[in-house]
């Protein structure tokens, strides 16, 4: 039997006192991948921040239980340190922190202890996948950063911290070829060895075609009309979200 | 036993009395003697007109130090720059609990040459006492002097350093000041650079907590043509901190084409702190460009969501973004045993946080 990892029901979500999600009910096992798309808008991205816990997103009602806990008691931090794990779309800048101390210092609020040798080591062989240079790791936090880069940035900490859900939004929004090819790579390479479950959000198909996709959901309006197999995203690809969105 | 009631970091011109900014004032203030100077790196000859001088330079904290230092006979030790010479000159002072004492350093560029200083205090974490260090400097024409100060006193220490600087034509001053502990800190700067082409560069770092306070008056007096200026301020106060700094750009008649810039970037840690900032700029020349700019507050809730989302707890978030404001100055540190040092300092979490302190203050009760 799968282990539940995440349940989701009748979730609200406002933002500044205006409703974003109406009522949403997901399901996710440990290690499956499931897929979230919806043309713009329709508040994929709201979920996604929603569930971590940015203070912008309130919540009226609804329940989230994460690995046998209530996911919305706990604060930001604790929820990360549970194991879930959010990619940004646009990663603020830090000017002063660099990339690899900010990295050490998340595996140490975690419990971690890592030897310096170790994490550069460790952290060495990540940049090399994502084909990151590696004085990147001393550079600011994001500061000065190209799209790419901030991207690769963020799915390093994803292959570093090793949550047990990540929750990928728009990973692939503003990169060329190439780029999304590496950074499919890291999230393959998360999936496969280290049983990691996926939420990925996204309105376009370039970084699914590598992965394996167990469910596909459709949000319009804030609400999930539609929840299928991987051959959801192929039908979408070709006819697009119109036919879903009468059913909101 | 003489005492002095002292007027420090006067601003040039004053403000409003009821904001309590135009100057600082020390009271009762007593040295006993010289603190024990350490020099290592080249030998250096002393500079004898400079010592002479000495008090026709102008530093920032003021002329009360000055009479200060002459009342208790404080002599100055005098270092001048060779040809060629690359090692750089570290000088330190120790303090131990109870000192009153003072030093006067004077710096000379000669033309053409470069000096690299670096000045290093510090005191035992709980030891009590004042220290105040005079450093003058004079930049010949062509010269460069590069400075990192480094301070970390203990919690109940007073500290004052003044700095008072003359740039030649073409001459150039670089200075790095961080303050990472000092219970009652009064920094002064006041570069004059009287030559054309001349230019100063300052980085203020520092991180004040608990009941301590910050103190800064730095200015800038653009007399020469072309002569360029940009002073950088950054911190971080928490926890009933206070900080005042007073920036001013003063442009005199005859500065053409002169340019001066000044910002700064406070981190408020919570609403408990006093943070005091007034840029001042003079302009009695008209072909000139000054701007200044600050941006003072709490991080910004993206910021922290962004920190918190990797699992690092909004505590440790703030120490992250203190730490970052020193970081950012540390990696302008030219010199690499030095910069490595104060890097491995910061992330061995040696830096004195509220916490360390109470620690200390229940240890000593």
């Amino acid at each position: 039997m799968s282990q539940e990892l995440l349940k989701v029901e009748q979730l609200f979500v406002e933002v500044e006192k205006k409703q974003i999600l109406h009522g949403i009910d997901l399901q996710m096992n440990a290690g499956e991948t499931h897929v979230l798309m919806g043309p713009n808008g329709a508040g994929k991205s709201t979920l996604g921040y929603a569930l971590m816990g940015n203070p912008k997103y309130e919540v009226p009602g609804g329940a989230a239980v994460f690995q046998g806990e209530d996911l919305l008691a706990k604060s930001t931090s604790e929820r990360a340190q549970a194991g879930l794990f959010l990619s940004f779309q646009n990663p603020v800048e830090v000017p002063g922190v660099s990339l690899g101390s900010f990295i050490r210092s998340a595996m140490e609020q975690r419990g971690e202890k890592i030897s310096l040798w170790n994490f550069r080591k460790a952290v060495r062989k990540q940049m090399e996948l994502l084909q990151m240079d590696e004085s990147y790791i001393d550079r600011d936090l994001n500061v000065g950063f190209s799209g790419g880069e901030k991207k690769k940035a963020e799915i390093l900490q994803l292959l570093m911290l090793k949550p047990a859900l990540a929750i990928l939004d728009e990973t692939d929004s503003g990169l060329d070829v190439d780029a999304v090819k590496t950074v499919s790579l890291g999230v393959e390479e998360y999936q496969k060895n280290q049983n990691g479950a996926l939420l990925i959000i996204t309105h376009s198909t370039r970084i699914l075609e590598s992965l394996h996709v167990d469910y596909t959901h459709v949000l319009v309006n804030g609400k999930i009309v539609a929840t299928g197999d991987a051959s959801m995203i192929e039908e979408i690809n070709a006819c697009g979200f119109e036919r879903y969105i009468d059913r909101a | 036993m003489n005492e002095m009631d002292m007027v420090v970091n006067r601003l040039p011109v004053k403000t409003w009395n009821h904001l309590h900014m135009n100057e600082s004032s020390l009271k009762a203030v007593h040295i006993a003697g010289e603190g024990a100077l350490r020099a290592a790196g080249p030998k250096l000859k002393p500079d004898e007109s400079l010592s002479r001088a000495f008090d026709s330079i102008a530093g920032g904290v003021g002329r009360d130090l000055d009479l200060l230092a002459a009342q208790a006979g404080v002599k100055v030790a005098s270092f001048t720059s060779e040809a060629g010479g690359t090692e750089p000159l570290k000088l330190q002072l120790s303090y131990g609990e109870g000192d009153a004492v003072m030093n006067r350093i004077g710096l000379t560029v000669r033309e053409g040459q470069r000096l690299d200083v670096i000045m290093d205090y510090r005191s035992e974490p709980l030891a009590k006492g004042l220290a105040a260090v005079q450093t003058k400097i004079h930049v010949h024409t062509g010269g460069r002097l590069r400075l990192i100060q480094l301070q970390r006193m203990g919690d109940k220490y007073t500290f004052i350093n003044d700095i008072g600087v003359q740039c030649e034509e073409d001459g150039d001053f670089e200075l790095i000041q961080m303050v990472f502990s000092g219970h009652r800190t009064y920094m002064g700067c006041e570069a004059a650079l009287k030559g054309d082409y001349s230019t100063f560069k300052g980085d203020i770092a520092y991180a004040v907590s608990g009941e301590d306070s910050l103190d800064i008056n730095d200015v800038v007096r653009h007399m020469g043509k072309h002569t360029e200026c940009e002073i950088n301020a950054a911190g971080s106060l928490s926890n009933r901190a206070r900080k005042l700094f007073r920036g001013t750009i003063d442009f005199a008649k005859g500065a053409k084409g002169a340019v001066g810039n000044e910002k700064e970037e406070v981190l408020l840690v919570d609403e408990t702190v006093v943070n005091q900032t007034i840029p001042l700029i003079l302009c009695a020349e008209e072909d000139v460009v000054g701007n200044h700019g600050a941006t003072i507050g709490r991080p910004a809730e993206e910021l922290l969501f962004y920190l918190t989302s990797r699992g690092i707890s909004v505590e440790e978030a703030y120490r992250i973004l203190k730490n970052a404001k020193l970081e950012a100055v540390c990696t302008k540190i030219w010199d690499e045993t030095v910069r490595q040092e104060l890097l491995d300092f910061l992330h061995e979490g040696q830096l004195c946080d509220d916490a360390m302190k109470e620690d200390r203050t229940n240890g000593e009760a």
